[in-house]
This record gives C-alpha cells, sequence and structure tokens, in this order.
C-alpha cells in the first residue's frame, strides 16, 4: 500500500482516499469556510499549496530526521509554508484574506497535512511525495469546492457572487449557517455512498 | 555513518544538538525566508489596507472625492470634500462590541452631523448569515438619509439583532459625538 508510483497515489486522493469524503479529515475548514463557493475554492487552493510545499521539503529531508523529533519538524515545516500563504493572500487577496479571517493561520493545524508527511512525505521520494500532495490536496479542494457549490447556490442563489437562481428563490438561510456546513457534508458523503453501493 | 552510534559515546548536550542540529539548521533557514516574505509583502499589504479605508471613506459620503483628517474630542473626524473643496459630509470611525468580536464601522454624516449618509463595515466576524448581514446594502440602505438620533431598535435586521443593535449604537454615538464637536467650534465645515 504503500509502494504505490506517483500515479497512483495522485488518483488515490482524488475520490478513494479523498480527505473530506473518505478520512474526514480537515473538518474545521470545511465546516467553517464553505458558505461561499469563492472562499471554500480559495482555502482548498491554498492548503494543497502548503501541503505540496511541505510534502516536498519534508521528503527532501526525510533520511535526517531523529524519529522522536519527527512531528516537530513537520509542524515547523507547514507552519512556515503557511504563514507563507497567509501573508501572500493579505497582500494579494486582501478582501478574501480578511473573510477567511483566523482560518489561513489555522492550516497549520489542519491534520491532512500532517497525515500526509506521516504517511507518505517522509517514507517516499520527492515525486511520489509531490504526486501524493497533489491528489490529495486536489481531493480537498474539490471536496470544499463541493460544500461551497451547494450552500452557496441553495442558500444564497449565488454562486461566486453573482445571482444564479431566480430572485423567487427564497435562500435555504439555514444552509449558510454552521448547521447547514454539517448537514451538507452528511448528505453529500451519504450521496456518494450510495452511489458506490448500487454499482 | 549511524549519528546515534557517535551521539552514545558522546554527552548529553552534544547528544541533543546532534539530534536537534538539522531542525536548529532549517528552523534558521525558514526564519529567513519568513523574514523575506515579510519584508517583501508588508508594504502591499499596509497600501491594500489604507486602499480599503479610503475607498471606504468616499463611499459613506457619496459624492466625496477627497478627506482631510481632522482631530477633535470624540474624534477623529474625516471631513469629505467634492470637487470643489466644498465639505459636503462627515466620516466617523467606530468600534461596536457585536456578537462574536468587535465590529468596526466608517458612518458618513452630512454637513450637519445628524443624517447618516453612508455605512461601511471595515471588519467583521459575525456569524455568517446572521449577524454578519449587517454588512449588507439593505442595511446600510435602512439607514440612509434618516437621523441618527431616530434609529432605534426596529431598525435591526431580523436574525441579526445583536449585531445590528451594536451598529445602531455606534452609528447614534459617532452623530452625537460628532454634532457635539461641531456645535462647540471644535471642528469647522
Amino acid at each position: 500500500m504503500n509502494h504505490a508510483g506517483p500515479a497512483d497515489r495522485f488518483l488515490r486522493g482524488i475520490l478513494p482516499e479523498n480527505p473530506v469524503f473518505r478520512q474526514l479529515l480537515g473538518m474545521c475548514p470545511t465546516l467553517a469556510v464553505t458558505s461561499t463557493l469563492a472562499g471554500a475554492l480559495t482555502m482548498g487552493v491554498a492548503t494543497s499549496l502548503v501541503l505540496a510545499a511541505s510534502s516536498g521539503v519534508v521528503s527532501l529531508f526525510r533520511h535526517h530526521l531523529r524519529p522522536h523529533l519527527r512531528i516537530l519538524f513537520y509542524t515547523l515545516t507547514i507552519s512556515t509554508f503557511v504563514t507563507i500563504a497567509d501573508r501572500v493572500l493579505a497582500a494579494w487577496l486582501p478582501e478574501m484574506s480578511q473573510r477567511l479571517g483566523p482560518y489561513v493561520p489555522l492550516i497549520i493545524v489542519n491534520c491532512i497535512l500532517v497525515s500526509r508527511a506521516e504517511a507518505c512525505a517522509s517514507r517516499e521520494g520527492l515525486s511520489t511525495a509531490l504526486a501524493d500532495a497533489a491528489g490529495q490536496g486536489f481531493g480537498f479542494t474539490l471536496g470544499l469546492g463541493a460544500l461551497g457549490f451547494v450552500r452557496e447556490l441553495l442558500g444564497a442563489g449565488t454562486l461566486l457572487g453573482h445571482r444564479v437562481l431566480p430572485d423567487a428563490w427564497p435562500g435555504l438561510g439555514i444552509l449558510l449557517v454552521p448547521p447547514g456546513a454539517f448537514l451538507t457534508l452528511g448528505l453529500l458523503i451519504g450521496l456518494i455512498r450510495w452511489r458506490e453501493g448500487r454499482e | 555513518m549511524d549519528p546515534t552510534a557517535t551521539g552514545r559515546r558522546a554527552g548529553p548536550v552534544k547528544r541533543v544538538l546532534a539530534d536537534a542540529g538539522p531542525i536548529i539548521v532549517l528552523a534558521a533557514l525558514f526564519a529567513a525566508v519568513l523574514a523575506a516574505v515579510e519584508a517583501s509583502l508588508a508594504p502591499r499589504i499596509e497600501a491594500a489596507a489604507r486602499a480599503r479605508f479610503e475607498l471606504a471613506v468616499l463611499e459613506v459620503v457619496p459624492g466625496g472625492v477627497s478627506f482631510e483628517e481632522r482631530d477633535a474630542a470624540g474624534g477623529p473626524f474625516l471631513s469629505v470634500a467634492d470637487e470643489g473643496g466644498r465639505t459636503i459630509g462627515w466620516a466617523v470611525g467606530r468600534t461596536a462590541t457585536g456578537f462574536a468580536d468587535e465590529i468596526v464601522i466608517l458612518v458618513g454624516f452630512d454637513r450637519s452631523g445628524r443624517t447618516v449618509l453612508g455605512l461601511a463595515i471595515l471588519a467583521s466576524r459575525e456569524t455568517p448569515g446572521l449577524g454578519s448581514r449587517v454588512g449588507e446594502s439593505v442595511f446600510e440602505e435602512r439607514l440612509t438619509g434618516r437621523p441618527a438620533a431616530d434609529l432605534g431598535e426596529a431598525d435591526a435586521i431580523t436574525g441579526a439583532t445583536i449585531s445590528s443593535k451594536a451598529v445602531l449604537a455606534a452609528v447614534a454615538d459617532a452623530s452625537r459625538g460628532l454634532v457635539e464637536a461641531l456645535e462647540a467650534r471644535e471642528l469647522e465645515p
């Protein structure tokens, strides 16, 4: 299972081991920033870039790691890249940065990052580690995007801020508040499992 | 060479250094990278915050093209001028205590300081879909053109009662401060 090649690693993260729908990791951003599609996608891309960078560094340094210091090494690496992502967002997308607020710095404690470092990057070569990070990051972005899509469309009747549904659409306000995140996540996971059961 | 082998023979200090060496080097490297990132992005981040603020000042006093900060008790107040350089209104910043955290607002008033011309939420962490609605245009439209002294609970948004009341109180407070400063002739339009 640990000897999968880069291509296989990439594909696994998208659905069979999707971080959101399968591993149920990274639930904090999944529930907190998916009330709009734009917020969800920004968080997904930021997390993916941090994941790719930290997986790369962890993989490159894997032979210099003392086993009992490895978690320290992971968090040090991850927090560095998260800080860079946070500053870059504040500089180039100030409005989005304001909207995401504390959830960007909180990528540091997103368990997808530590779990990928531990399960893959610290054991595999650079190309496998990067493919794994790309697959997991893409799968995470896809998961957040799906939640953001459903919640913004049905909750506010808009997508990326543009009105999509007719003005007569009442807007299911509950989808925009935290309980709506749980409901949407549960229904999406149920839908995926149900489809698989039928195949 | 196995670093543990040398570590066992060496003293405890050397052993710890041998273990932690790569991490210490990496931490120093990361610190340098972060310092470089911060140094290169800080001006842009500050400029973005400044631009957001300037835009908000001219938005809350429609027709304004420039503004100037004036100091007075209860201030600072920003006098907003039109193209001819004539003061057409005032912008006042206030911080209200909302439901989740502080709400930083900027309110526009006419020359007398009594009538609300516009409202901008500069910073807010209110509940999305509920308290966050004080940032929507419906709320601003509800206040626009009204005397700040007349605003009351009836103007609060349903579902955002706490946040709206906090903002309304801050708007009324800003107006009082501005009117007092104008009446005391600490400010001249």
